[in-house]
C-alpha cells in the first residue's frame, strides 16, 4: 500500500501522516473540485441532468389537494414515504414536441436531514433516472453515485422498491438508501397521479 | 405617490368603475348587505386559510397557482422558474436559500429531533440483552456463593445519544455521548473538622464518596468537526474511530443482526482497545468514485493507545482481620484528552467498493504505546483485511485483524525495574486488626501478538403470510435475518503471572490463548432501524488455561472448556 510505503520510507508516523496529507490534498486542488460537498444539482440544472436530450422542459408546480394526498398515499402503499409536501416542483419534458418524460424533485428524511433528489419518469410510469440534488447527512452519500441510482432504473410501482428486495442495500448507509427508495415510490406516485392517470 | 401605488389604484378603482357601467349585469344592483355578507365570508375563509397553514407550517406561505409555461420546440433546451421565490418543497416562499434550513416532513414524522431548527439534530442507538449461559459453578466455600460470571440476567449494554449539528454548509459537528451499563453515578465530597466523636481527637476528616452501580461507564465517545474541503476531501478533527477493520467504524448497534459483539473487536479483543475504540486526532477522509464503483479512504494522526493504569481498591471486612487492598491495573486503553498525549500514532483505511452492497477493505494503525515513566519505546502495529459482499439476499461480511505489540518482555522488564516491588503486603505482626496489601495487576491482556476473524453469513427474506400477523402489519419493510457467525481469534504469549521483586522479574509465565466461537441467530426487523434478535452461541477454548472470553477466573475453579449461551436482545436507532 501507498500509505505503508510511505511509513517505510519516512520513519515517523507523524511525518508519513503529514506527507500522506500532503499529497491527498494536493491532488484534491489539482482536480478542482472545489465548492460545496453536499449541493449536487440546484433546480435549474436538475431536469437537464434527467433529459439531457430534451429541447424544452416546462416546469409545473403540482399542488396537493387532500383528495390526492390520499390518493398518494394509496398508490405508495406498503411504503410510507412522508407524504405532507403542500406541493411539487414537476417537469415536462419534450423532445421535438413530444413528450419523452416527467420529473419530479421530492425529499425523504436519511437519518436525521432531508436527502433532496429528482426523479425521472417515463410516459409508460417507469423511473427513467434519478439524482441526487441534495445530501446533508454525516455519513451514507455512497447513495449520489450513479452505480446506486442506476438500480431503480426501470421500477414502477407495481415493483416493491424496497431495500434487500430489488433495492441494494449499502453498509452504513441503510437509512439513506431506505429514504431513497421510499422517495422513489413517492415520486412514481406523483406522476401517476398528476400526469398518467390524473382523472383517476 | 410613487407610479407602482397609482397604478395599485387604477386597478383597484376600474372594476368597480367597469361593474357600475354594465347595468343589469350579474352584480348591478349591490346593495350593503350582501358587501356586507361577502365581507364576513372573506374574513372566515382568511380564518380558515390561516388555520390551514398553520398546521401545514407555520413558516411556509400559500403555493401561488404557479403553471408557468416555457417552451422552445426546436430551439436550444430551456427551462424556465416563475421567479426566483419560488418555493421548494419543505422550504417555503420565506427561505430564498435553496438548501438552508430546509426540513422534509412535519416534527412529527421526523427521524431524529431538530433543535434549534433544523441545524442540530439529536438522535440515537442502543442495545438491552438477556443472557443465559452454562458457565461452570465453582465450587463452593461453607456459605459463601457460587462463584460464577453467567447469570440468567438482563444486561444493559449501552445507550449512545448522538449530537449532529450543521452550523452551514460544509461544515458539520458530531458527538456520541455513552452511558454504558450505567444507572448512577454519584460524587460527594467534604471536609469536617474532627475534635469530638470516638476518637476525641483534634483534626479534620476528609470525605469522599462514590456512589453508582459496578461496571457502568460515561464515556465520550465521537466528537468531532468537519470541513469539507473539497468534494473528495474533507478534514476531521477531534475524538475519531480509528478505521481499524469495519467493526469499530460501524459499531452502531442497530447495524448488527446478533446480540453480542465479536471477540475480535470487543470479547478479546484483538484491536489494541475494545471498541468503541477512539482517539483524539485529526485526519483527511472522502470518497471518490472509481467506475461503477467508488474508492473510500481515511486518513489520521492522533494521540494514540498508552500504557495507561488505573488504581483499583479493595476493602475487606472479615473476622479476625480487615484488609486493605490496592492495586494498580495496568491496561491498553485510549490516550488522554487532556493534551498531554503526544501524537505518535497514525491510523488509516482504504475501501473499495467494485458493486453495490460489496466492499474489501484494508486498514492499519502503528503509534507508540509506551508512557513516559518507562524508558523502553514500544509501538502497536495493527493491519486489517475487512469486506462484504452481498448476492441478491444473501450477504457475507468478515474482518480479520492482526496486532503486534512490540517488545512486551522489555516493557515488561522496564516496568519491573521502574516500578521495584509488584507486591507488599503488612504482616499481623505490625497491624493486628488491619491487613494492607498493594500489588500490580496486569489486565492489558499482555501478549506478544493477537490476532482472529469473524465473517457472518445471513439471509434477509420475509414471508408475506406473515404480513397480517403483528410481525408485519403496519410495518413498511419487515425482515427475518438467519445469520451464522464463525469467529476465532489467538493470542501469542498471554502473559498469565508476572511479578517482580526489587526491580527485577521474579515469575513470568506465558502461554498461547486460542477460543473460537459459532453463533446461530435469527433476528426480526420490523423496520431498518430496530432489531430484535435471539442467538445459540457456543464458545470453545482451543488453546490455554482458560477461555479468552470470558475470563472467568476464581477461587477453587475448574476452567472452562466450553460453554453455551442463550442470548436475546433488542438493538435500536432513532
Amino acid at each position: 500500500m501507498f500509505a505503508e510505503t510511505v511509513l517505510q520510507k519516512s520513519g515517523s508516523p507523524i511525518r508519513a501522516g503529514l506527507l500522506l496529507a500532503l499529497c491527498l490534498l494536493s491532488s484534491a486542488f489539482a482536480s478542482g473540485q472545489g465548492g460545496g460537498a453536499q449541493v449536487y444539482l440546484t433546480v435549474e440544472q436538475a431536469p437537464r441532468a434527467v433529459f439531457p436530450e430534451a429541447d424544452s422542459v416546462e416546469r409545473k408546480d403540482i399542488t396537493v389537494t387532500p383528495a390526492m394526498a390520499q390518493k398518494l398515499k394509496q398508490l405508495v402503499a406498503p411504503a410510507k414515504p412522508t407524504i405532507w409536501e403542500p406541493s411539487y416542483i414537476s417537469f415536462v419534458a419534450r423532445k421535438q414536441q413530444k413528450i419523452i418524460g416527467y420529473a419530479v424533485i421530492c425529499e425523504e428524511i436519511g437519518r436525521h436531514r432531508p436527502i433532496t433528489f429528482i426523479v425521472a419518469v417515463t410516459p409508460e410510469g417507469t423511473v427513467r433516472d434519478a439524482a441526487i440534488m441534495a445530501y446533508r447527512e454525516s455519513q451514507g452519500d455512497e447513495v449520489r453515485h450513479k452505480s446506486f441510482l442506476a438500480q431503480f432504473a426501470g421500477k414502477a410501482l407495481k415493483n416493491p422498491i424496497m431495500p434487500h428486495q430489488d433495492i441494494q442495500n449499502i453498509s452504513g448507509a441503510t437509512l439513506s438508501v431506505r429514504a431513497l427508495a421510499r422517495g422513489v415510490r413517492k415520486a412514481l406516485a406523483v406522476i401517476q397521479a398528476a400526469y398518467l392517470q390524473p382523472g383517476e | 405617490m410613487g407610479r407602482a401605488s397609482f397604478v395599485a389604484l387604477i386597478l383597484l378603482v376600474v372594476p368597480f368603475l367597469s361593474a357600475q357601467d354594465v347595468p343589469g349585469g350579474p352584480r348591478g344592483n349591490v346593495t350593503r348587505e350582501e358587501i356586507q355578507q361577502i365581507q364576513e365570508q372573506i374574513t372566515a375563509l382568511q380564518k380558515k386559510l390561516s388555520t390551514l397553514m398553520e398546521r401545514v407550517d407555520d413558516s411556509r406561505p400559500v403555493e401561488p397557482p404557479a403553471q408557468t409555461e416555457t417552451s422552445a420546440g426546436g430551439g436550444p433546451t430551456k427551462t424556465e422558474m416563475p421567479s426566483e421565490t419560488s418555493p421548494i418543497p419543505g422550504r417555503g416562499l420565506a427561505d430564498k436559500g435553496l438548501y438552508y434550513g430546509l426540513a422534509a416532513g412535519p416534527p412529527e414524522q421526523r427521524y431524529g429531533r431538530g433543535i434549534l431548527g433544523d441545524a442540530v439534530k439529536i438522535g440515537g442507538y442502543g442495545s438491552f440483552r438477556f443472557e443465559t449461559n452454562n458457565i461452570d459453578v465453582g465450587p463452593t466455600f461453607g456459605d459463601l456463593p457460587p462463584l460464577r460470571r453467567g447469570f440468567d440476567a438482563f444486561d444493559f449494554r449501552r445507550f449512545v445519544l448522538t449530537l449532529d449539528a450543521v452550523p452551514s454548509d460544509r461544515l458539520r459537528v458530531y458527538s456520541e455521548i455513552e452511558f454504558e451499563r450505567l444507572n448512577e453515578i454519584e460524587i460527594e465530597r467534604t471536609a469536617i473538622p474532627e475534635h469530638r466523636g470516638l476518637s476525641n481527637r483534634a483534626g479534620t476528616r476528609f470525605i469522599q464518596e462514590v456512589e453508582g452501580q459496578g461496571g457502568g461507564e460515561l464515556a465520550m465517545e465521537q466528537a468531532w468537526a468537519q470541513y469539507d474541503i473539497a468534494k473528495p476531501l474533507s478534514l476531521r478533527m477531534g475524538v475519531i474511530l480509528p478505521p481499524v477493520g469495519r467493526f469499530n467504524i460501524l459499531h452502531d448497534d442497530d447495524y448488527w443482526d446478533l446480540p453480542r459483539r465479536p471477540l475480535v473487536d470487543r470479547g478479546g479483543p484483538v484491536l489494541p482497545v475494545k471498541s468503541a475504540w477512539r482517539e483524539l486526532g485529526a485526519g483527511l477522509l472522502g470518497n471518490i468514485p472509481i467506475g461503477k464503483g467508488y474508492l473510500d479512504y481515511q486518513f489520521y494522526v492522533m494521540g494514540g493507545t498508552r500504557l495507561d493504569f488505573t488504581l483499583e481498591e479493595v476493602v475487606s471486612l472479615r473476622a479476625g482481620r480487615n484488609l486493605l487492598e490496592l492495586e494498580p491495573e495496568i491496561a491498553f486503553a485510549s490516550g488522554p484528552f487532556n493534551g498531554t498525549n503526544p501524537t505518535e500514532a497514525v491510523s488509516w483505511r482504504v475501501a473499495f467498493s467494485p458493486k453495490l452492497g460489496s466492499e474489501i477493505a484494508l486498514s492499519g494503525y502503528r503509534g507508540k504505546y509506551t508512557p513516559d515513566f518507562l524508558k523502553v519505546d514500544s509501538s502497536i502495529t495493527s493491519v486489517a483485511f475487512d469486506g462484504k459482499l452481498t448476492w441478491k439476499r444473501f450477504e457475507a461480511e468478515g474482518e480479520f485483524v492482526y496486532t503486534d505489540f512490540g517488545r512486551m518482555e522489555r516493557v515488561l522488564q522496564d516496568i519491573a525495574s521502574q516500578s521495584v516491588n509488584a507486591a507488599a503486603e503488612t504482616s499481623s505482626r505490625e497491624t493486628a486488626a488491619l491487613e494492607t496489601e498493594v500489588e500490580a495487576e496486569f489486565a492489558g491482556p499482555f501478549t506478544n501478538q493477537r490476532f482472529g476473524y469473524w465473517v457472518d453469513f445471513k439471509y434477509r427474506f420475509w414471508p408475506r403470510l406473515l404480513n397480517r400477523t403483528f410481525l408485519g402489519r403496519d410495518f413498511e419493510n419487515p425482515q427475518l435475518i438467519p445469520i451464522v457467525r464463525l469467529e476465532r481469534i489467538w493470542f501469542n504469549d498471554f502473559v498469565r503471572e508476572f511479578s517482580f521483586l526489587g526491580g527485577r522479574i521474579t515469575d513470568l509465565d506465558k502461554e498461547n490463548m486460542e477460543q473460537q466461537r459459532i453463533s446461530l441467530g435469527l433476528t426480526y426487523r420490523p423496520t431498518a432501524s430496530v432489531a430484535f434478535s435471539g442467538a445459540y452461541e457456543r464458545n470453545q477454548r482451543i488453546q490455554g488455561s482458560t477461555l479468552i472470553f470470558p475470563r472467568v477466573l476464581g477461587l477453587g475453579r475448574v476452567p472452562d472448556k466450553s460453554y453455551d449461551a442463550l442470548v436475546f436482545g433488542v438493538a435500536f436507532g432513532f
